[in-house]
């Protein structure tokens, strides 16, 4: 035998007394030796940590059976024994104050869970990396720099490059949305791909992926081979599709015959290559998982032109500046994140020999790449979601320190209580260390329930936290084992915290005093005054908090959006998926706005390329004249149709709007916003200007309020609109203002679109609920915090008063006697109302010098007020202040009901 | 509690506190008990019928020299008392004395 491993040894150590532990481990050995040969290395192994096990059993037993027989005298080598005994002394005080542990089991159990939930977030998040992905330590993101911007993004012609000329990367892969819109799919259901055949037309959500992502991943398949050597080799004209997990079960029933049967997406037959297991997240958790894996060059039979486009050259020889592709590079064994980047760098400068004066045409810059170990997501989402993480630790951690605080309170009250209880057992001859080791037992076990009840209050807590992060964490968090032992290590922390103090408290009775008179031991007021200062300072935090992120979401919704959300719906298209040529489309849109014009409760109805709040298109314009005649400037951009502005409810502010006649054969115009004008043409008119773009000369015809293009918190952004009809993309969201009664409108419309193309999908969001998107997150935080911060307020003032009480209680003797040599009720009710106030301002004070360092670490997530707002900050303390009067008045009022007589006669 | 009776099981371990003699420790006991007795019986159970043993005073215990084997760790080797002998003897006695009482024809019954 090597020894019996750490843990057995750990193990032995803690069931056997020390004077026996050489032999019983000699013993061990020997058998340990004897079963090896009979049965084995392995058996003997597990028979041996059985046989420790046991001793532990056996030795509990003799204890607790012994313990009626034998004397206490606690000596070395009993400390399981004692243990035991505090243990059950610990479990049958809870049952004797069921009152006052069930405060204190939920006062654990609420911190203690809030702390494992936002420790589950962090760890699904930070530490660990997606499931089902080999070696991801070789594993890294490639992201590239633009101007101290940070674009996680790559072009098709990017990856082919970064994959074949990149040598310390054995492997690249690339993942996108299909066609360019990350995966995303609206909150009803709605997707990119039409599945399936006539009437029977669903639509799913597509990422177009390379053909060796899963390969690249090391992600086997659940069902089904996988892709196709070609399709991993690039070849084109494979259709394949691999369907992830939940649309295979979701949507074909979990069909095992789904693999020798097509699937029709766009109308075209695709062979399903395989099914990903149920585990599987794909590479960037926070994204929500896409219903099918597109390989990137068969998406061509989705979409006619589509390879053409991702390799499109311009006519310079410039790459497409479409960037809608991740990469994630596994690297050479070997080399390590230096190497990686170096290579990076390298590969960077070639390109930029080629391509320098394209990107600084179309972006204005040039780019850097870096590499990243954290493969799965982007810088910027990890940084968001660490803020939000943290804060959320923040938020959980002051309430559980609030709470530890409490229950230290509520276990000092007790003390007087105790005293007698501790004298008895001292003068018995119980040690210090012994009364000390008991109390901390009490602790413990407090704490060991309170940390199994936050266990399942972080199992409902993981479900529900997705809601709070930046990101789609769509499926929630699961706590695992390193959960389960945070937490019971977090249960420890909490009964130290609170229970070392009043153990030490308690542990240092005086026993003779005790004795003669016993309730005189003293414990002075300082401590609990120094609870209450800090339980106070710590809900002024919470409370500034919440009541910046209240005040943030009230400027939220009030936010002037510069159009009307109300009664007016997006109907997302994507004409590309039905083959239609340039031609073809814009007859069917010109159709269909002809045929939604007929429709009854229909005010206007127009068209654009991206709908608000989902995407947006960034270039680059250069005008003649300007600061921006060689350099462009960068603006957002849509196409729009007809009637746009007034479907939107967007003013236009000179000039005029894109009209019907501004088609293919007429001369190319603009409308720019205000943002946009102020900045291209400051102090001039810009109406009757021309910008470049891609060659073409524009004209501009008119000025348009500048609104929230992508996001309600943006500040004011540049946006140029040009028609829908002279530029063209496949990508269409039919926009609608209907009439306030018009109740049947979203069927209607669908109809109508059936009747011109019976097999083109539909997505019908209304405007409102995408604006209620951009602020949900928001109220989900602030009720949050809310919550969280009513809780601590609520927890400090019980603990006020609950102090209050106790002290007045303590002092019943020396009031009855000042009020027996003619002191009056209300000196009494002021002093006891002095020392509350005293306490709750002093913490007041400190937990806003605390609140105003701190509160720039939330600026990030509050808007329209500042961290320091001055309502916030002063309405908050006065409440906190109204809160410690009223909790100090009622123990004040019980006081001066004393009477002398009584008083002097209690003991 | 009584504490003249033997239990059967520290019976058991008395009989093989006698075979394992002079070499009598927790691990030739659990070897003897499963050679012998046919039983598998962890270390806990016998350390703790030997405790109840000593406190009877039945069985007395000292530490042996420290061997190279078993890396050098001692044993604690025990043997019987005469108020142990005793009790073992008079356990026998008691069980030879009721055989002996066993008419040969209800054994037969009992079946093998």
């Amino acid at each position: 035998m090597n020894g019996p491993s750490k843990i057995l040894r750990f193990l032995l150590r803690l069931v056997c007394p020390r004077e026996r532990r050489a032999e019983t481990e000699g013993d061990l050995m020997e058998a340990f030796e004897r079963w090896a040969e009979d049965r084995g290395q392995v058996r003997a192994r597990i028979r041996l940590g059985m046989e420790i096990l046991q001793l532990g059993a056996w030795r509990a037993v003799g204890l607790v059976r012994g313990n009626r027989e034998r004397e206490e005298a606690p000596s070395r080598g009993r400390r399981l024994e004692t243990l035991i005994m505090d243990v059950r002394y610990g479990f049958r005080r809870i049952l004797k104050n069921p009152a006052s542990s069930a405060v204190a089991i939920l006062l654990l159990t609420v911190g203690i869970g809030g702390n494992a939930t936002v420790f589950t977030a962090v760890q699904e998040v930070f530490l660990k990396p997606p499931p089902l992905i080999r070696a991801p330590e070789e594993l890294v993101g490639l992201q590239s720099t633009m101007g101290g911007r940070l674009i996680a993004e790559f072009g098709y012609y990017d990856y082919e490059f970064y994959r074949d000329e990149g040598e310390a990367f054995s492997d690249v892969l690339a993942y996108g949305g299909f066609p360019g819109s990350q995966g995303r799919r609206t909150d009803n259901g709605g997707g990119e791909v039409a599945v399936g055949q006539n009437d029977q037309v669903e639509l799913a959500g597509a990422w177009v992926v390379s053909g060796n992502y899963f390969r690249v991943l090391g992600t086997p398949m659940a069902l089904g081979p996988g892709f196709s050597a070609a399709v991993q080799a690039g070849e084109p004209n494979h259709p394949e599709v691999v369907l992830s997990h939940g649309y295979w079960t979701r949507a074909l029933g979990g069909d095992r015959s789904v693999l020798s049967r097509p699937l029709v997406l766009n109308g075209v037959a695709f062979r399903v290559a395989g099914v990903t297991p149920p585990e599987f997240r794909g590479v960037n958790p926070g994204q929500p998982l896409p219903d099918l894996f597109i390989p990137i060059l068969q998406a061509e039979a989705l979409s006619a032109g589509y390879n053409e486009q991702l390799r499109r050259f311009q006519e310079d020889g410039s790459p497409s500046a479409s960037r809608f592709l991740r990469l994630v590079a596994r690297l050479e064994p070997g080399v390590d994140m230096d190497q990686a980047q170096a290579e990076a760098t390298l590969l960077q400068r070639r390109w930029d020999a080629e391509f320098t004066s394209w990107a600084e045409s179309v972006y204005g810059q040039t780019f850097q790449v870096g590499v990243s170990p954290q493969f799965y997501m982007a810088p910027g989402e990890i940084r968001q979601l660490r803020q939000a993480l943290f804060f959320l630790w923040f938020v959980v951690g002051a309430v559980f320190l609030i709470g530890c605080t409490n229950l230290a309170l509520l276990l000092l009250a007790q003390v007087s209580g105790r005293e007698r209880e501790m004298g008895i057992r001292a003068s018995m001859g119980a040690a210090r260390r012994r009364l000390l080791a008991q109390l901390t037992t009490e602790s413990l076990v407090l704490s060991a329930l309170g940390g199994v009840a936050g266990l399942g209050l972080a199992v409902i807590g993981t479900q529900a936290i997705p809601a709070t992060l930046p990101m789609n964490f769509r499926d929630g968090f699961r706590p695992d084992v390193g959960v389960v032992l945070f937490t019971f290590g977090l249960a420890a922390v909490a009964a130290v915290l609170f229970g070392t103090l009043p153990a030490w408290k308690l542990s240092r009775v005086d026993v003779a005093a005790l004795i003669q008179r016993p309730g005189q031991a003293r414990t002075r007021a300082v401590f609990r005054g120094g609870l209450v200062v800090g339980q106070t300072a710590l809900s002024i935090l919470l409370l500034v908090g919440g009541g910046l992120l209240g005040r943030s979401a009230q400027n939220i919704r009030s936010v002037d959006l510069g159009f009307d959300p109300d009664g007016r719906w997006i109907f997302g298209t994507q004409l590309d998926n039905r083959g239609y040529s340039e031609e073809e489309g814009l007859a069917f849109l010109s159709n269909a706005l002809d045929r939604l014009a007929q429709e009854p409760g229909i005010r206007w109805a127009s068209v654009c390329n991206r709908a608000p709040f989902l995407g947006s298109n960034t270039l680059s314009f250069t005008a003649p004249g300007t600061d921006f005649t060689d350099q462009g400037l960068q603006t957002g951009v849509n196409l729009v149709g007809p009637d746009y502005f007034d479907a939107m409810g967007i003013n236009i502010l000179a000039g005029r709007a894109i009209e019907r006649d501004d088609n293919t054969g007429s001369p190319y115009v603009a409308v720019v916003n205000e943002t946009f004008a102020a900045r291209m043409w400051p102090g001039e008119n810009a109406l009757g200007k021309t910008l470049d773009f891609f060659g073409e000369s524009i004209t501009v015809v008119g000025i348009a309020e500048t609104v929230v293009y992508y996001n309600v918190r943006e500040s004011p952004r540049r946006h140029v609109y040009v028609s829908s009809f002279q530029f063209y993309q496949g990508m269409q969201n039919i926009v609608v203002a209907a009439e306030p009664t018009a109740a049947t409108l979203v069927r209607r419309i669908e109809q109508a679109f059936r009747e011109l193309d019976p097999n083109l999908a539909l997505v019908p969001m209304s405007l409102e609920g995408l604006v209620d998107t951009q602020t949900s997150s928001f109220r989900v935080w602030t009720n949050l915090i809310g919550i969280f911060a009513a809780v601590a307020l609520f927890l400090a003032l019980v603990g006020l008063y609950g102090v209050q009480s106790y002290l007045v209680s303590r002092r019943t003797r020396e009031i009855g006697i000042r009020m027996a040599v003619g002191a009056e009720r209300g000196m009494v009710v002021r002093s006891v109302v002095r020392w509350g106030l005293m306490m709750g301002g002093i913490g007041t004070l400190i937990g806003l010098v605390a609140a105003l360092l701190a509160s720039r670490f939330v600026r990030g997530f509050l808007f329209g007020v500042s961290p320091n707002d001055p309502v916030v900050f002063s309405v908050v303390p006065a409440l906190l202040m109204a809160a410690c009067f009223a909790a100090s008045m009622l123990p004040a009022l019980r006081a001066s009901r004393i009477s002398p007589v009584e008083a002097l006669t209690e003991e | 509690m009584s504490e003249s009776r033997l239990r059967e099981f520290e019976e058991l371990v008395l009989l093989s506190v006698l075979i394992a003699a002079p070499e009598a420790y927790g691990a030739s006991l659990q070897k003897v008990l499963a050679e012998e007795a046919g039983r598998a019986v962890s270390l806990g159970a016998i350390y703790t019928a030997l405790d109840r043993l000593a406190h009877k005073g039945l069985v007395r215990s000292e530490l042996g020299d420290p061997t190279p084997v078993r890396g050098g760790r001692r044993k604690r080797q025990y043997e019987l008392t005469e108020l142990g002998l005793e009790q073992v003897w008079e356990a026998r006695r008691v069980r030879e004395r009721m055989w002996s009482r066993v008419a040969p024809a209800s054994f037969d019954g009992g079946g093998r």
